[in-house]
């Protein structure tokens, strides 16, 4: 066992883990943080991605000793008092979802998609999140949702008659 | 029942072309929702598979005894110790009256048919070690001829994929409407069309798969098997 201590979702936690324990089971199992999923074991999904020190990492390709004092941030931290983030907004409004099991791995690296482009057009959207699979929607809405987020998220209201999600 | 009132008289907002927000989404967004991975119930064991690397072949000797001694390890199952009792995964729709279903096992008895076929079950204290389980369980397979190539599958020298089948063929799904009975003679068309053209299609297997795929948490009470108290089973999506 090591010791290993963590700020996740903004509460501090000090936890006894095995080497081999994935980070993504870490969060699940040890903290309940049960909004982050395991979708393929294989890293090919991306359903498990969380922020490590504010970078889009697949939870279940990091062990969780090398997230020792770190800064996690999962879906279940993302909004405050209620208040939605302007993602999971987007993504509620656009129609980005229909089962919703990569939707928590959908919103956290797209997040981290538009912190580092601000405006991204549908290519490099697409190229963004090409590590998150979605087996329900086809992809076409998950990018208007990103595209709507990444202009809040940025100050850029979009004009409502552009909106509305294809379905 | 009884009807107390007639139905409001005012007209119904128009409902196409409209976009409609989800109602469910609340949970789905914020990963407040309850997939089936997340249930604990007290005392729970949990499996873990031993599946084929190979995509034919006769299972001649399966040796679970180091697995069977395994820290945290419950049991260890193969298709042979539970043959008589687990039946075949039923088929919702034959798509002709005379399909001929080779069989599904839950776990391979005698033959393993595909990459990833069964043919242990761990049951354990925990997910890893049920995992560490699945390494130590030993098994023989005798290799038998692959078939890949659907075209060379149908043909009468082809091996078979499954070997108490007489053929690959599982059924002919007729297509064409005067054969079908549902339009006129296609042969006819095709000779009285002023242009023909010729193009090969292919087309994938299509299997709707959504992500946390069909699952259950089961709670056992005495002699008989019930499920648990929140039972969560998906069944369709996408």
């Amino acid at each position: 066992m090591t010791q290993i201590n963590v700020r996740v979702d903004g509460a501090s936690y000090s936890d006894d883990v095995e080497p081999r324990t994935l980070l993504v089971h870490y969060l699940r199992e040890q903290l309940g943080k049960v909004g982050t999923v395991v979708g393929c074991d294989t890293s090919n999904c991306g359903a498990c991605t969380v922020h490590l020190d504010g970078e889009a990492v697949k939870s279940c390709t990091v062990f969780a000793v090398q997230a020792d004092g770190s800064e996690v941030t999962t879906i279940e931290g993302i909004s405050s008092n209620g208040t939605l983030h302007p993602m999971q907004k987007a993504f509620h409004e656009m129609h980005g979802l229909q089962c919703g099991f990569c939707t928590p791995g959908m919103i956290m690296a797209s997040i981290d998609l538009v912190n580092d482009n601000p405006d991204p057009s549908e290519d490099e959207v697409r190229e963004g999140i090409e590590g998150n699979l979605c087996r329900c929607t086809g992809y076409q809405n998950i990018v208007r949702a990103v595209q709507q987020a990444a202009g809040e998220m940025n100050g850029r209201p979009a004009a409502a008659d552009t909106l509305g999600a294809q379905s | 029942m009884t009807l107390l009132e007639e139905p409001a008289a005012a007209t119904p907002e128009k409902e196409i072309g409209k976009a409609r927000r989800r109602k469910e989404d609340a949970r789905l967004i914020t990963g407040r929702t309850t997939w089936t991975d997340n249930m604990v119930l007290p005392g729970m064991l949990h499996l873990a598979f031993v599946r084929s690397p190979v995509a034919h072949g006769k299972i001649t000797n399966i040796d679970v005894s180091v697995a069977q001694q395994a820290p945290g390890v419950i049991a260890v199952l193969t298709g042979r110790d539970v043959a008589d009792e687990q039946g075949s995964l039923p088929c919702a729709w034959p798509v002709t009256p005379d399909m001929v279903n080779p069989g599904h096992p839950s776990i391979a008895v005698d033959e393993v048919n595909h990459v990833g076929e069964a043919v242990a079950v761990i049951v354990a204290r925990s997910k890893t070690a049920a995992q560490d389980a699945v390494e130590l369980v030993d098994v023989d397979y005798d290799l038998l001829p692959v078939v890949l190539d659907m075209e060379e599958a149908v043909k009468a020298e082809a091996d078979l994929c499954h070997d108490h089948t007489e053929s690959n063929t599982s059924y002919h799904f007729v297509f064409d409407a005067g054969d079908a009975g549902t339009g006129a003679d296609t042969e006819q068309a095709f000779a009285d069309a002023e242009v023909v053209v010729s193009r090969r299609f292919v087309q994938q297997r299509l299997i709707p798969a959504f992500m946390e795929p069909r699952s259950v948490v089961v709670q056992p009470q005495g002699t008989t098997t019930r499920s648990g108290p929140r039972p969560r089973s998906r069944t369709s999506c996408g």
